[in-house]
């Protein structure tokens, strides 16, 4: 019942263009563009210079949210997957906290001008757990399974772009041809969903893989027991770490168990009864409380990604009214919903993203300030006024009535009911309705709702088409029902160029135009609230947010 | 008595098969549609919705889907979880243990604690005791599952840390949840046990038996419970299908896998062949509890016979 | 004891008799204090409930952030939740939607009941074992999931929380009916009706219909119970009441993320629904003995 809207990561960056940004010099657009290297600060906070000599180990029990989704990375679409397979697979190319791209089981890497053609050179002696050799046909085998239709990939086979096939140049180098240019590719290729599979074993289990996965990561799936637990243990040859990890070798830790918390009211005691040592998504009353207890370490995570959100619709009464839906915004009190619900662990969100995300604009940052007189002025010259005094504005007769869809994730329905107390101020009536997600989503794409929140995380911008561009108006996910041909351009153009400036340019104007237009009603920056014992020392998290780096993970005796 | 068995089998049949169609065209009936949520939670663009509904078989007619499905069925494939992704029969079979466990412990919980509770009042009755167990069995009817096992949970794990709070796989963990559980079922079985045990200790052969002479406690055990448990025994039959709907509540709280927590994920999630086969295991396991349930009157009761 | 029915059947006519069974029911009902103390409680709350208007200290639905989660105190005597609305407040409107609903649900389970048995007792045959197969389709279904099937297909919201709870409760009543029908068939002053040429319709009304009385008014009483909890399971499930709508069930929901925070949040709502469901209990017990003392439901 838990959000998966945040789960599906989508289409993914291209931080390569961070390096690249890097290299440049100066970055060209200062003002507006935000380099990653500034994203991951309270991330690194818990980084362990490995200097003690003595053998570093034990177990830790690891607290996931709920798995709905298939465990098989290249089919399933949850990020709860990524949290225990980051530590089972290697990528070909890791992304830095810092968002640079380096070497994984590729050694290095290049791109064709016209960014169709990637030549990956692979890593020489790397194994999979089951002792089949790493090489170019691996990752052929790797890819191709992806976009075999009879995978039934629901992810994976959208991250991988317009891929067309591999080939084999030799035992260590691997060229991937795209159909069209993909900007995100690299990010994709750095993410757990398009893991490195052992041909070997997939071959011997056949439909069975997801119980017996075999990647080439620090630790290896010993067990899988579906919505209970998943047991990994430390791979003792692995030798292959990228350089930015804290030591190189086999992981610390001998065991990890992950466990599975649904019920977000039993995460905190789980905590306090030992039971787990580290915990996501914790309810921020509870985590403000472990923290203060001083057993806990509390590490709030930022995902990139959009804000969770709130779509406008443009086809529907009153929200058809660009006035009307830019006095819905002012009208809004980010900061109480912030404060009030978020017991302030996340930033108010100003527009479509989250500012932890690649090409994040601050030209929104400040846009609709909460302004309950220009609220009303613009409801006022939208031709609204209360004339039978029931507090409720009308127009033409008509009252202005919005329809509420609430789901029953990330604090959603608080945050919604504040809302509906806010509008009401201003005069708009809205009714909730507590939907579960499939009727959400039908709703929504029916067009019943004013109404709708969203919160998808995601490393590349790309996101932004999927919402917002009007080819996905219907059948897809642009809930806002909002058509703009100029702004469908920058989409496209901002998805084939792998230009970085070029693209921080298009996806600042995607950004404008979208508060301009008052297509959302942005509310925060999501904040992944990760509680972990003071014991567990070492961990981190990537870029994407929810998942932790357990291999410099060790136990404080 | 074989004969009997036969038929009853047989008469499950046509309900179970029932009970899957409706599932099946409630599944159907209900809003949303997997392949959408699929596409909303990974950010896809519109062209892959019709790819996804092409994997799932949702796009063709529901007539044609509802054949397969019985097709399948006949072959003993209840088809693959649309979520979960694995045979719809492998994730049931290994859901099942955890709930069954749950049950069978809390039901050994109600029948101990309920009818130990239930005799001891009938034999004082109108004691203090009698009315101690009066209100205990009665709050524990009246407490909603879902607040026993909060508050269970905020009291023996996070306060007292006696037992853990979530989880499962030996004793410890079971107790609480099992506990939650048998609470209430134990409540109704003390009120039953109680009343029944009252009317038969009222009843002239009783009395006789007293004035024979024989101890007094031997005449409890060997007349009066036998013909006091009958009704508990029907009721518990009635209250295993409870208590499978309570495991439901308890498995969520409780973070345990099993059968109620996968049902409920799969109604809210839309997983038809989840659905389907998990609603015809539990509707299969009811029929042949209450079967047990009429078996053992004829151990409790030899009177009780069942002819064809 | 079918002399016993027979006579309820003859006398509820002519209700003034003094020594009528009802009226003797009642008596035997007066003398039951547990019975009264529940009956006392449930008009109280029943009575607080319709007052709410009026009596309620705040407005339940009015959001006040400085307010949030504040124990209980002499500003709000049961403390405020997240948004810092008045828990006794919402506690006071919540009885409105919270009992409703079970009492709606449960006539919707005793009318559709009650005819399925009628009928299946009264006419037999291949009625009785299709209505039969039905009504064990249902008990097969576990209430809990039939009503989530429901909710999910009707859409949630409360009315629909009635229907589902509704229809999950049929099957008690069907049974039940349908075995004091098929006693009741068989009685000499039916037979005689039957041969006096009266109308199955007219029999069923007149002579079938008041046997099955006493029974239901004890297994509805008892229901009430069961549908004020499967109501606020949905609730607690997200599937019942729609925010901000205060209702029992949702708000117990609603506080358990802050159970460790602020228990009372959870406390106060889960502690009167206990409250409630057992003042139903014990006061479907006391009329249960007074009404049959032999009748046996579990």
């Amino acid at each position: 019942m838990r959000t998966l809207a945040r789960v599906g990561i989508g289409l993914l960056a291209a931080s390569l263009l961070a390096g690249l940004l890097a290299a440049c010099g100066p970055t060209p657009t200062p003002e507006t563009v935000v380099v990653k290297e500034t994203v991951p600060v309270k991330q690194t906070e818990q980084v362990v210079v490995t200097a003690t000599p003595a053998p570093k180990g034990g177990k830790i029990t690891y607290g996931l949210t709920l798995v709905v989704s298939a465990i098989d990375p290249h089919q399933g679409l949850s990020s709860e997957l990524g949290i225990f397979l980051t530590s089972v697979y290697d990528p070909l190319v890791w992304q830095t906290p810092e968002g640079k791209f380096v070497p994984g089981l590729a050694e290095r890497w290049e791109v064709s001008p016209d960014g169709k053609v990637y030549t990956f050179y692979l890593r020489k002696g790397v194994k999979f757990h089951d002792g089949t050799p790493f090489n170019a046909e691996a990752v052929k085998f790797s890819l191709d399974r992806i976009v075999d239709p009879n995978l039934k990939s629901q992810k994976a086979i959208n991250m991988l772009g317009s891929y067309d096939h591999t080939e084999v140049v030799d035992e260590y180098t691997a060229k991937v041809y795209l159909k069209e240019p993909y900007a995100p590719f690299l990010d994709s290729v750095s993410q757990v969903y398009i893991a490195m599979v052992s041909p070997t074993a997939v071959q011997k289990w056949g439909a069975d893989y997801r119980d017996h996965q075999v990647g080439t990561g620090p630790f290896m799936i010993k067990e899988y027991v579906a919505k209970d637990h998943i047991t990994l243990v430390k791979n003792p040859d692995y030798n292959w770490a990228p350089e930015f990890m804290g030591h190189q070798g086999p992981a610390y830790l001998d065991e990890i168990t992950f466990r599975f918390y649904p019920d977000a009211a039993t995460r905190a005691p789980a905590l306090e009864a030992g039971e787990a040592d580290v915990m996501g998504e914790v309810p921020p009353q509870d985590a403000a409380r472990l923290q203060a207890s001083g057993k806990f370490v509390l590490m709030p995570t930022k995902i990139p990604g959009q804000s969770l959100q709130f779509f406008l619709n443009t086809q529907k009464f009153p929200t058809d009214d660009v006035r009307v839906r830019q006095a819905m915004i002012y009208a809004v009190d980010r900061e109480a919903i912030v404060n009030a619900v978020f017991r302030a662990f996340s930033p108010v969100a100003w527009g479509p993203l989250s500012a932890a995300t690649p090409f994040y604009s601050k030209v929104v940052e400040g846009m609709y300030a909460y302004d309950l007189n220009k609220a009303k002025a613009l409801i006022a010259e939208a031709g609204f006024r209360d004339t039978n005094g029931d507090g409720i504005v009308e127009k033409d007769g008509r009252p202005a009535e919005v329809e509420l869809i609430l789901m029953s994730w990330g604090n959603v329905p608080e945050v919604g009911q504040m809302i509906q107390a806010m509008l009401r101020q201003i005069g708009i009536s809205a009714k909730t309705q507590l939907l579960t997600y499939p009727a959400a989503v039908q709703a929504a794409r029916e067009g019943q709702h004013n109404m709708i929140p969203q919160a998808v995380s995601s490393t590349d911008p790309d996101i932004l088409r999927t919402f917002f561009h009007s080819r996905n108006i219907g059948a897809g996910l642009n809930w806002a029902k909002f058509s703009d041909a100029e702004m469908d351009q920058w989409l496209d153009d901002a998805v084939r160029t792998t230009d970085p400036v070029m693209r921080a340019a298009l996806y600042e104007r995607v950004q404008k135009k979208i508060m301009d237009e008052a297509l959302i009603i942005p509310i925060r920056d999501y904040v992944n609230l990760n509680v972990a014992s003071v014991r567990v020392k070492g961990l981190r998290y990537s870029l994407q947010g929810w998942f932790p780096w357990l291999y410099d993970v060790y136990v404080e005796p | 008595m074989l004969r009997y068995v036969q038929r009853r089998l047989l008469i499950a049949i046509p309900v179970v098969l029932g009970v899957a169609t409706i599932a099946f065209a409630l599944m159907h009936l209900l809003p949303g549609d997997p392949a959408e949520v699929m596409l909303a939670q990974s950010g896809g663009q519109a062209e892959t919705l019709e790819r996804l509904r092409h994997q799932l078989g949702l796009d063709l007619p529901l007539h044609v889907q509802y054949l397969r499905f019985l097709q399948n069925l006949l072959r003993g494939d209840f088809g693959e979880s649309i979520w979960l992704r694995k045979p719809v029969s492998q994730i049931l079979l290994q859901q099942l243990p955890a709930t069954l466990e749950l049950a069978v412990a809390a039901m050994l919980l109600a029948i101990l604690g309920g009818v130990a509770m239930g005799l001891l009042a009938a034999l004082k009755h109108n004691s203090w005791l009698d009315r101690l167990v009066m209100v205990i069995s009665s709050v524990g009817i009246s407490m909603p599952i879902f607040w026993s096992s909060l508050l269970g949970i905020y009291l023996f794990a996070a306060q007292l840390r006696w037992l853990p709070a979530t989880g499962q796989g030996d004793l410890k963990h079971l107790i609480l949840p099992a506990a939650v559980l048998g609470y209430g079922a134990a409540g109704s079985v003390a009120r039953l046990m109680r009343s029944s045990m009252l009317e038969v200790l009222g009843q002239e052969y009783i009395t006789a038996a007293r004035a024979k002479g024989l101890f007094w406690r031997v005449v409890v055990m060997r007349h009066a419970l036998k013909n006091a448990l009958i009704p508990v025994v029907t009721m518990l039959g009635l209250q295993f299908g409870g208590l499978l709907g309570g495991a439901v509540i308890t498995e969520t709280v409780f973070s345990r896998q099993g059968l109620g927590r996968t049902m409920v994920d799969a109604i809210i999630w839309k997983d038809f062949p989840l659905v389907q086969g998990g609603v015809m295991l539990i509707a299969g396991m009811y029929v042949l509890v209450n079967l047990l349930v009429d078996i053992s009157y004829g151990f409790i009761d030899p009177r009780i016979r069942h002819e064809a | 004891m079918t002399g016993d029915r027979k006579a309820a059947a003859t006398v509820s006519r002519v209700p003034s008799g003094p020594r009528s069974p009802w009226a003797m029911a009642l008596a035997r009902l007066g003398r039951s204090r547990v019975a009264l103390a529940g009956l006392a409680v449930l008009l109280v709350m029943g009575l607080l409930t319709l007052l709410a208007p009026w009596i309620a200290p705040h407005d339940p639905l009015a959001i006040d952030l400085p307010n949030q989660l504040q124990p209980p105190g002499p500003g709000h005597w049961l403390g405020t939740d997240l948004l810092g609305r008045d828990i006794l407040s919402r506690l006071l409107y919540g009885g409105r939607a919270t009992l409703v609903t079970a009492l709606v649900a449960v006539a919707i389970s005793a009318v559709l009941g009650v005819s399925l048995g009628l009928v299946s007792g009264f006419y037999g045959g291949l009625v009785d074992s299709c209505i039969m197969r039905f009504v064990d389709m249902l008990l097969a279904f576990p209430r809990i999931l039939l009503a989530l099937t429901v909710v999910a297909l009707l859409g949630v919201g409360l009315g629909n929380v009635m229907v589902a709870v509704g229809i999950a409760g049929i099957s008690g009543y069907a049974r039940v009916v349908r075995g004091v029908v098929l006693s009741t068939r068989e009685q000499v002053y039916v037979e005689a009706a039957r041969l006096v040429g009266c109308k199955n319709g007219r029999i069923l009304l007149r002579h079938v219909l008041p046997n099955v009385l006493a029974p239901v008014i004890v297994l509805a009483t008892v229901d009430i119970a069961h549908a004020l909890l499967s109501a606020s399971s949905l609730s607690f499930l997200g599937l019942g009441a729609q925010p901000p709508t205060p209702e029992w069930g949702l708000m117990l929901n609603e506080g358990r993320a802050y159970l460790r925070v602020a228990p009372w949040v959870t406390t106060v709502p889960g502690l009167t629904i206990m409250l409630t469901v057992l003042s139903v209990n014990v006061f479907g017990d006391g009329l249960r003995d007074a009404l049959d003392p032999r009748l046996r439901l579990g």
